[in-house]
């Protein structure tokens, strides 16, 4: 029998981040504030810290080697991300980006409501400006963009069809890509959900319910400069003043060197 | 005499206070009985309405869902313990703020 709620990761190292040390960070975070268990995808049990998971699920390693994805100096697979529903242990799942760097526990309250499925439409840069405008709109004149760095499902007939349909989009990409305009090939799990989201809505807005919590992203020239028990201090040329605290404050940290630069102390502090 | 800002600490006190803010509102949210709920006025009317009248009455969640609320008392401490929390924390924080204000640098004298 399924267990009631968790948390799920992906971590899949690539030749240039290490993404299972980046998880077990993750999961620290996430045990320390939403005290729920966690769980963790990976093609490769022994690069996670299997004491810190609930479970560890091992999939097999993909052999496309058009699925490693690099931009902006650091590297990522998540073509294969897309079968959550068959992976997850859990009946209500919260699924996460390993590089989402929990403070708070206000995501807790996804949970035990009637929504079936909670998707992140807004995001906001960590000076509380907007994101790049590439970052609002899959394209110029398209679909807003949905982060797939957080969203929320509990297993049911909804949340069957949505999966149904990221993987639809997902093996029919090209054609998808052509007819949302995409001005990139570039896979992004962002984009397959804001066109599965549309389709799924019937090509109209407001259907899925919106995570109401903003993602707040810290860009890749961001970087941590201490970690403390309430937050992160980033340093920056995005940052106001070039350096800034973020108290109880969830932030997604594009810059995942940054983040192995302390896993030490991510681990003193939160083990 | 220059009235233009000169380089201080205005932006950080400005950064800092729009973070409590968004904070803040972040933890006003609570869910209750299915529902995901804003501790906010109107809310919290809607809910004194019917707090006597010893019936159930429907409200909508942030998502348009109608939800029940059978005891409106319980409800209503659900409502109060999330204000409280939230707005502790953001009156703690200002309180902070000011102390780091420094207005007098704001400009060149």
């Amino acid at each position: 029998m399924a267990k009631e709620k968790g948390v799920l990761l992906y971590a899949m190292n690539t030749p240039t981040t290490n993404y299972g040390r980046i998880a077990n960070i993750a999961a620290l975070l996430i045990e320390r504030h939403l005290k729920l268990p966690v769980s963790v995808v990976t093609d490769d049990r022994y690069i996670v810290d299997i004491g810190l998971f609930d479970e560890v699920i091992v999939k097999e390693k993909p052999k496309d080697p058009m699925s490693l994805y690099e931009d902006r100096g650091s590297s990522w697979r998540n073509k294969e991300r897309h079968d959550y529903l068959s992976l997850t242990p859990y009946e209500q799942t919260l699924v996460l980006d390993s590089d989402y760097l929990m403070f708070n526990d206000n995501l807790l309250n996804l949970f035990d409501t009637v929504e079936p499925l909670y998707l992140s439409f807004n995001a906001r840069k960590t000076n509380g400006d907007p994101v790049d405008s590439t970052e609002q709109r899959i394209s110029p004149f398209s679909l807003d963009l949905v982060w797939a760095t957080c969203f929320y499902f509990r297993k049911g007939p909804e949340a069957t069809r949505f999966f149904d349909l990221v993987e639809y989009v997902r093996s029919n990409y090209a054609y998808f890509c052509q007819n949302y305009e995409l001005t990139t090939r570039m896979y992004r799990n962002d984009y397959t959900f804001a066109i599965a989201a549309h389709l799924y809505s019937e090509y109209r807005k407001g259907i899925v319910a919106p995570n109401p919590f903003v993602i707040h992203t810290a860009y890749p020239s961001t970087c941590i400069e201490k970690v403390t028990e309430r937050g992160l201090i980033l340093t920056g040329p995005e940052e106001v003043n070039k350096r800034s605290y973020h108290r109880d404050l969830s932030v997604h940290m594009l810059n995942k060197q940054t983040i192995l630069e302390h896993y030490e102390t991510f681990k003193q502090l939160f083990y | 005499m220059s009235t233009q800002p000169t380089v201080s600490n205005f932006s950080i006190v400005q950064d800092r206070r729009n973070k409590a803010y968004d904070l803040f509102q972040e933890k006003l949210v609570f869910s209750y009985n299915g529902g995901m709920f804003r501790a906010t006025t109107e809310q919290l009317t809607m809910a004194e309405l019917f707090r006597d009248t010893e019936r159930s009455f429907i409200l909508l969640d942030i998502n348009r869902n109608p939800i029940e609320i059978i005891d409106v008392e319980d409800f209503l401490d659900e409502f109060r313990e999330t204000y409280y929390e939230a707005s502790q924390f953001y009156a703690k924080e200002i309180a902070e703020i000011k102390k780091i204000r420094k207005p007098e640098v704001h400009f060149n004298g």
